[in-house]
């Protein structure tokens, strides 16, 4: 898992990081490009592998808690 | 190691679309968003279970989002939870002449959950700033949090940093307590937890942008866990993680990404965590809709905690037998679906979650 990660950091590294115009982030702004897909959905999904998982976290903001048993 | 399989699926509806992603602009839409989902766990296995109950979790959930802007900088955004639950909880998993059981508690377990979140935020032109309340409660148990995040763009928006602190307080309140030892000592116990995370995220290209985030997390407080017959754990838990989210845009169909995100974790419990998870975005339009399609992988690993134990009557300073704290993997399929009709958004989305388990 680790592996795959330090491969694809250092293609991004060994690419570099070009100047891209505010005229050329079009694809950037493409919905199908956002960080999270669906609010609603991803409030839901943290909170199932939460209530199902011994790890959590990550992200940046954290929901109410559950007794979850 | 016996395979385990939740399913869960949703049909949502929403008013407006919010396309906001790689720059910190005030979203301009109102959006009202409803959605309904169904979890399911499979029964627990007869041959290894004790007591007669073998059904687990039936979960419904309804969520409510309504978000709007209010004036040029600031938008708001609330969300509004209630699910329903009924089944039976594992009370204590032992091991016996070689073999796993399990003892649950029986179809004790019915009730409501509901949990509300408020967050505004500010928009400046070189970033944000935000706040989060957070409110829940069921019948045994409450909980509040509080937090702030902010960003800020440099380098011509090429780079934004991000930066967000949390804090929460939890009480216990067990049903049944009278005559549980374990019920009775977690009664009005609090639970806190204070959680910071620092990222950065950076546009690579016209096509390509990543997001690479580490987080720390105190807990303290009372975090065993009531209902299990032997259950006592550290008073205090330290968690990390580090994360890596990447997103890649394909020109296929109406335009496509692939999204790749990564978790490392540990915690001071003995618990390492990898979590990864695929997705491939894709956008289709017809003459009167537009349409989106989201298949997913998500695999998760973790080790056990080191006082995780299927001794009959454990020893020793801290024991559970909770199968969260177990050397546990799970793989998570999904397909999401959305069509979008003017200011409409339709969505069915569904999940399976195969586990295996001790």
């Amino acid at each position: 898992m680790q592996k795959l990660l330090v491969i694809m950091l250092a293609i991004i590294a060994v690419g570099g990081c070009a100047q891209v115009k505010p005229w050329e982030r079009g694809n950037l702004s493409k919905d199908v490009m956002a960080w999270q897909t669906d609010p609603l959905k991803g409030s839901l999904d943290n909170h199932i592998f939460f209530s199902k998982e011994g790890s959590s976290g990550g992200g940046q903001a954290a929901g109410g808690g559950c007794g979850c048993n | 190691m016996a395979q385990k399989k939740t399913a869960f699926a949703a049909l949502a509806a929403a008013a407006a679309m919010p396309i906001v992603s790689q720059a910190e602009v005030a979203p301009e839409d109102e959006v009202f968003a409803y959605r309904y989902s169904q979890y399911s766990e499979s029964d627990n296995p007869r041959e290894r279970t004790f007591t007669p109950e073998l059904k687990r979790y039936e979960i419904d959930v309804h969520q409510f989002r309504y978000a709007k802007p209010l004036g040029e900088d600031w938008y708001i955004n609330s969300e509004f939870q209630y699910e329903t639950l009924s089944g039976a909880s594992p009370t204590q998993t032992y091991r016996e002449d070689g073999k796993s059981v399990l003892i649950t508690s029986g179809a004790t377990i019915d009730e409501t959950r509901y949990d509300v979140k408020v967050s505004p935020k500010r928009y400046f032109s070189e970033g944000s700033l935000g706040g989060t309340f957070a409110f829940s409660t069921e019948n045994d148990y409450q909980s509040i949090s509080l937090g702030t995040d902010g960003s800020l763009e440099l380098f011509n928006k090429h780079t934004t940093l991000l930066a967000a602190i949390s804090a929460s307080i939890d009480t216990l309140s067990p049903s049944d307590a009278n005559g549980s030892p374990n019920r009775e000592a977690a009664d009005g116990r609090n639970k806190r937890s204070l959680s910071l995370y620092e990222g950065v995220s950076q546009i690579i290209d016209k096509n390509r942008v990543i997001q690479v985030g580490l987080g720390v997390t105190h807990f303290s407080g009372f975090l065993s866990d009531p209902y299990k017959t032997y259950d006592k754990r550290p008073n205090e838990r330290d968690q990390f993680t580090i994360s890596a989210n990447y997103r890649h845009y394909f020109a296929v169909g109406d335009g496509a990404a692939f999204h790749a995100d990564y978790r490392f974790y540990a915690d001071d419990w003995g618990i390492l965590s990898h979590t990864l998870s695929a997705r491939w975005a894709q956008r289709y339009h017809s003459n009167w809709a537009q349409f989106r399609f989201i298949p997913s992988l998500r695999y998760y690993r973790q080790s056990e905690a080191d006082f995780y134990t299927l001794d009959r009557v454990p020893q020793g300073e801290y024991f559970s037998s909770d199968a969260r704290l177990s050397n546990y993997g799970a793989i998570t399929l999904g397909l999401e679906n959305q069509a979008n009709w003017r200011t409409w958004t339709l969505s069915f989305d569904f999940q399976y979650y195969f586990a295996d388990e001790t």
